[in-house]
């Protein structure tokens, strides 16, 4: 054997327990392989908010309005009892995938479909709506949120400027174009199509039909632990709540 | 080697170099990266360290694997850090040229290579184990402590009882030596682990673990390739000796029948055989 290769063995035979232990660590715990990326992302921290992004740019930018929407939220928690998470909240955004999410329990937000170089306006739609999604269960974490109303407060406080918090024309247009079958069916809705224009419009319409007192009311059953009973909606809002609801719809549909 | 009656303070001088090494040029190299560490932090400009530090997650989960071998360049400037920098530069810089004088430059420098991989190993072990590597809060490491600790046992475990003097007063053992130095390392190492590139004291461990195994198992390792090597050259002479007695034959029956009365099997023998009878090739300096 030529000296050289002799070296070369010599080295490889001794490298090789780190590598056997190295290769070992990056199998066995596949699950880091997957979290990787985004625990490698660059992270900044401003009072109460983190964001995970690629560009400090857009992390300062988005920081103020993501801390004038949380504000927003507290003020108006009369109703809903937003509350912010005492951890703060810590907004990941991703360009690969399409559906962003927060997770249940979690001061955690994954806004997904929005390129790296993507201007930072494009992340406050999503932002803002699980930002009301993510104080909405802070403010009762025992309880088990109906999915509509779920998603219609957070369409509701979904926005890009203050006042968080409005009526959708839009989205409503939509739900009327599409209606549901029956009051009773869009309330039990777990999602699907037009599941979040109709879930909205039922927000929307009660706080234009109805006292925020009654609506707080409703809202206190949500936020109650455990999940709402069938009925209870119509038990608080009356047994003309469709109906009006449906004139809602349509006046909506007519104004467009 | 000195004798424990030629101590003195100028025992060690003879192990120094003034010539061009791979140890001379890996502490320039060391130097040149605490000047940039030094300009970085006063320029608040993090690019250098985030880039050579370890991160057991960036490293063996992001695919960055030249982090297991840059982080030794990755020095902090509080100044327990600057001052073991000096130390441990200064026992290097003996240590490591004595070490590569039997060695030759390629091998200290793979072994440096190695000490450091062997320290990220460690870590990256521990990381994995106890649920670090999984937290974005973790600071990475950095800090040249294990790969020359790892050199410096290597260095003591070739002849532990030869005398050193610790402060350039005391006499001891170099292998008592080295325990102190490796017990304030670890010491000086645990309050700053984590803490802004500050050294692991489990990467001090890992690469003192590696080169302890390497010292007492490079010697068998050695011994088993220089075995293999005898058996080689003896099953080729064994064979050459054999091809010699049928090429007798076969040129005995040349001289009795022709060319023409081989066989194949006999021809191809003949044509194995000639390489035997080749001159060497000539080499470039004859």
């Amino acid at each position: 054997m030529s000296d050289v290769r002799r070296r070369f063995v010599r080295l490889s035979i001794f490298l090789l327990p780190a590598l056997l232990i190295l290769a070992a660590l990056h199998f066995f715990r596949g699950d880091l392989r997957e979290a990787a990326p985004s625990l490698m992302m660059p992270r900044y921290a401003f009072d109460g908010v983190t964001f995970i992004m690629k560009g400090r740019s857009r992390a300062e930018a988005l920081a103020p309005w993501t801390q004038q929407v949380i504000e927003k939220l507290k003020e108006r928690s009369a109703i809903y009892g937003f509350k912010a998470p005492e951890r703060g909240f810590l907004i990941e955004v991703q360009s690969a995938g399409a559906a962003s999410e927060c997770e249940l329990k979690s001061n955690r937000i994954v806004i997904r479909g929005i390129r790296d170089d993507a201007p930072w306006e494009l992340i406050r739609q999503d932002l803002s709506r699980l930002i009301a999604r993510t104080m909405l269960r802070e403010g009762a974490p025992d309880a088990d949120f109906s999915p509509w109303f779920e998603e219609g407060v957070s369409r509701f406080y979904e926005g890009l400027q203050p006042p968080f918090g409005s009526r959708k024309p839009e989205l409503i247009v939509h739900a009327a174009r599409n209606p549901p079958a029956s009051l009773e069916g869009a309330l039990e809705s777990r999602g699907g199509a037009y599941f979040a224009a109709v879930s909205h419009s039922i927000i929307a319409f009660l706080h234009e039909a109805y006292t925020a007192e009654l609506i707080a009311k409703y809202a206190e059953i949500e936020r109650a632990p455990g999940s709402v009973m069938l009925g209870e909606f119509q038990r608080i809002f009356g047994k003309d709540v469709e109906k009006e609801w449906r004139e809602f719809l349509a006046q909506r549909q007519k104004g467009s | 080697m000195p004798t424990w009656d030629e101590a003195t303070p100028y025992t060690e001088r003879s192990t120094f170099s003034r010539h061009a090494s791979v140890t001379n040029a890996l502490v320039g190299v060391h130097l040149a990266a605490l000047a940039v560490a030094a300009i970085s932090h006063f320029a608040h400009w993090r690019v250098f360290l985030e880039a050579t530090e370890f991160k057991t997650i960036s490293a063996l989960y992001g695919l960055q694997f030249w982090r297991f071998i840059t982080y030794p360049f990755a020095h902090s400037l509080d100044p327990a850090s600057l001052v073991a920098f000096v130390v441990l530069g200064w026992l290097f810089i003996r240590a490591g040229n004595e070490l590569e004088r039997d060695w030759g430059g390629a091998r200290m420098l793979g072994f440096c290579t190695a000490m450091a991989l062997y320290g990220a190993a460690a870590q990256a072990a521990w990381d994995v184990f106890t649920g670090a590597a999984a937290d974005f809060r973790t600071e990475g490491i950095g800090g040249f402590h294990a790969p020359i600790l790892g050199v410096l046992l290597a260095a003591t475990l070739r002849n532990p009882r030869r005398p050193v003097l610790l402060f350039m007063i005391l006499p001891m053992r170099a292998i008592t030596f080295f325990w102190l130095v490796f017990g304030a390392a670890l010491l000086y190492s645990v309050p700053l682990f984590r803490n802004g590139n500050g050294p692991s004291p489990l990467a001090i461990a890992g690469a003192v673990a590696a080169a302890w195994a390497y010292s007492r198992l490079d010697p068998r390792l050695d011994r088993v390739l220089e075995w293999l090597d005898t058996r080689k050259a003896r099953a080729k002479f064994l064979e050459e000796f054999e091809l010699r007695a049928q090429v007798d034959i076969l040129l005995e029956k040349i001289q009795k029948s022709g060319m023409e009365s081989l066989s194949r099997q006999e021809r191809r023998t003949l044509r194995r055989a000639s390489g035997l009878y080749r001159p060497p090739a000539r080499t470039s300096h004859e």
